[in-house]
Formats: structure tokens, C-alpha cells, sequence
């Protein structure tokens, strides 16, 4: 099953990477993706529907968001760690450092605009519709978050660090 | 497209679930598909059983529809008859009360009921008085007339105490009068009574 469906394996790895945007942890971000593909097969079966995938693991990241508001924990195990305080050769073909330290700076809203926008080519419209805000504020939020981003690139070096996964080790 | 969406784009791009989650992930999906093909034949299965059950229901439904249609009609019917029979009463009472004060002339004169019944020979009766009439009476007359259809004889008399013409209506208690229940009553001045006696049907009008 595996290597037979590469379309659902493609739509799964995009939902990683949004997951991820939203948290900016792999481990979690394969939790939210797991749980949320999980429901939505046992609902709808598994017809590929990214829109309704990424709603599905958005609304279980605010749900676990909320969960850990209301009870925190002080269990290191439990602490949400940015993958940006280490690579994990696992999760990356090759790392750029600078840019995934940068997006950590990010505020959450700000990691998933940006990559709603940038990577997966939505338009304002469509971002607004899946994160329930208006078509102005998300134009406005996608200006501020390149804004930041750029800010922190500049101060701390636009020059682009990068770390292959072959070698498993960082060099930077 | 500038520099920083590039380096964000081969960020993302870069990012991918482990291959041992992703693994796990579709082993799950696998799984989770059999339980809904499982889920799946047991909703055909009991989708055909309906559909085979369904026409017996189907002619139970009928047989329910039937019933209650029947009943509405046994209900609409006894209704109708019922109104028909009160159609049928007071169409009657007219009949009578306007017989009786139309003053037609009779066909047959005579003081003797024996020589108007031998005179009125298509009545299918024998023309009798029926013993409930106590009161003195003078014998004027006869005619053919009908009570619903039905040939009748009127008999034309005079209350000899009361000195009020007095019609008594004589017929057989045919189908047509069969429902017709015994009463008194006065409709627009006359008092009009109707009885049985002797399988004859008797009607009898007077001034109130």
C-alpha cells in the first residue's frame, strides 16, 4: 500500500508540512497529521481532499493548543520544542538553518500564513476562508510576517546555512 | 519571486514525515479501509435484506391503506345514507304537507272506504283505515299521489268534531319509505304525522 498510492503519500507529506508550520515540531506535527488523516478517513473515507485535511489538523492543533493553555504541564516531555533548537536528520533532505531559526521566531499565525502563501500558492481568499478571518486582515498578516521575516534574515545573516541529510551531521 | 520565498519554499520542500511514521500511517489508512469494506458489504447486505423484505412490508402497507380506506368509505357511506334518509324524511313531510293543503280535486268521491278501494284498483294494497284514527270522521274522497316515488292513495276526509279537512296518505312500506322513521311533526302550519300499521305505510296531515 505503501508505494502503490503516491498521491495519498503526497497529500500526507503536505499536511506534515503544514502541520509543521502551524507547531514548528516534527514529532507533534506527525501526531496532528496522523490523528487528523485518521478522522477524516472515518468519516469521509480516504478520497484525497487537502482542504478538508489541513481544517482537520488546524483544528486539532487549536484544540491541543487550548488543552495545554488550560492545564499546563511542567514535564519536560511535554514541552513544545521548536525544531529549530535541533536538526533532526529524519524530517529534512537538507536544513536551512538560519531561515528554520527565523521561522521559529514566527508567531504561529505568521508560520502558517507565510506558508499558505509562499509554498502552497493559496490565494488571500482561501486563506481567509480556512483560518475564519477576513480577505484584509490575511493580506495585511502576510505583509507583517514577510516583513518579519526578512527583519530577522537581515540581522542575522541573509546568507543561507545549509546542513545535508547524507552526512547526519550539521555543518554549518 | 525574490530570495526569501525561495529559501521558505525549499524549506518546506525539504520537509518531509519520516518514512517509518508515514509507513505507519498508510498501514493505518490500510486498516482502517478494510473495517469500512467490512462496514461497507454488512450496509449492502442489509440494504438487500430491506429490499427483500420490503415488498412483504410493502403489501402489509396495502392491506393497512386498504383497511382504512375501506373504513372511510363504511364511514362516508353510512353518513351519506344517513343524510340521504333525512333527505329522504323531510322531502316526504313536503310531499305530504303540500298535498294535503293544495286543494286538488279527488278522482274518486264516496262516503264508503269499501267503494274507493274498489275504485282505486292499481293501488297494490287493499285500502284499509288504520285503527289508530279514533276520531270521528266524513269520508269525502280519493286520489292516486306518490310518496317518494311510491303510488300512494290520498284519502280526503273531514274531522267531524274539529270540522278541519283532515289527508290521510296510504302506501306500501316499500324500500323507498322503509327508512323513513315514525314521527310527528309540523312543517309551515300542518301537522303531519307518519306511522305503520298492517305492513302499510300511513301519513296523516291537518291544520294545527
Amino acid at each position: 500500500m505503501s508505494s502503490s498510492d503516491p498521491a495519498l503519500e503526497a497529500l500526507l507529506q503536505t499536511a506534515y508540512r503544514y502541520a509543521h508550520a502551524l507547531c514548528g515540531h516534527a514529532e507533534m506535527a506527525e501526531d496532528l497529521v496522523h490523528e487528523g488523516w485518521l478522522k477524516v478517513v472515518a468519516k469521509h473515507g480516504h478520497k484525497p481532499d487537502k482542504a478538508l485535511l489541513f481544517r482537520v489538523v488546524r483544528n486539532l492543533f487549536i484544540d491541543d493548543v487550548r488543552h495545554k493553555t488550560r492545564f499546563p504541564s511542567d514535564s519536560f516531555d511535554e514541552q513544545l520544542l521548536s525544531d529549530a533548537t535541533g536538526f533532526e536528520p529524519s524530517h529534512y533532505a537538507s536544513y536551512d538553518l538560519v531561515l528554520a531559526q527565523g521561522l521559529a521566531e514566527l508567531r504561529r499565525v505568521d508560520r502558517e500564513i507565510l506558508f499558505l502563501w509562499v509554498f502552497e500558492g493559496y490565494t488571500a481568499a482561501e486563506i481567509a476562508e480556512l483560518t475564519d478571518q477576513s480577505r484584509g486582515t490575511v493580506l495585511s498578516q502576510i505583509h507583517r510576517a514577510k516583513g518579519k521575516l526578512k527583519n530577522y534574515l537581515e540581522l542575522h545573516g541573509s546568507k543561507k546555512l545549509t546542513v545535508v541529510k547524507r552526512t547526519g551531521k550539521q555543518s554549518l | 519571486m525574490n530570495d526569501q520565498d525561495q529559501r521558505l519554499r525549499d524549506h518546506y520542500q525539504n520537509l518531509t514525515m519520516s518514512q517509518e511514521k508515514l509507513d505507519q500511517l498508510l498501514a493505518a489508512t490500510a486498516a482502517a479501509d478494510a473495517v469500512i469494506t467490512q462496514q461497507n458489504k454488512r450496509q449492502t447486505m442489509a440494504s438487500a435484506v430491506r429490499n427483500f423484505v420490503a415488498p412483504g412490508k410493502q403489501w402489509a402497507s396495502w392491506v393497512g391503506v386498504g383497511l382504512a380506506c375501506g373504513l372511510i368509505l363504511a364511514l362516508s357511506m353510512g353518513m351519506y345514507n344517513s343524510v340521504a334518509d333525512n333527505k329522504r324524511t323531510e322531502h316526504t313531510l313536503r310531499e305530504v304537507a303540500l298535498n294535503h293543503t293544495t286543494r286538488l280535486e279527488p278522482e274518486f268521491r264516496g262516503s264508503s272506504l269499501a267503494n274507493l278501494d274498489n275504485s282505486m284498483h292499481q293501488l297494490p294494497f287493499a285500502l284499509v283505515l288504520p285503527k289508530s284514527i279514533t276520531s270521528e270522521y266524513e269520508l269525502i274522497g280519493s286520489r292516486y299521489c306518490s310518496l317518494s316515488g311510491v303510488l300512494a292513495a290520498h284519502v280526503k276526509m273531514h274531522d267531524k268534531k274539529s270540522g278541519k279537512p283532515m289527508s290521510l296518505f296510504v302506501a306500501s312500506n316499500a324500500d323507498e319509505l322503509e327508512e323513513i322513521p315514525p314521527q310527528q311533526t309540523i312543517l309551515e302550519g300542518v301537522e303531519v304525522q307518519f306511522w305503520r300499521e298492517g305492513g302499510l305505510f300511513f301519513a296523516l296531515a291537518q291544520r294545527s
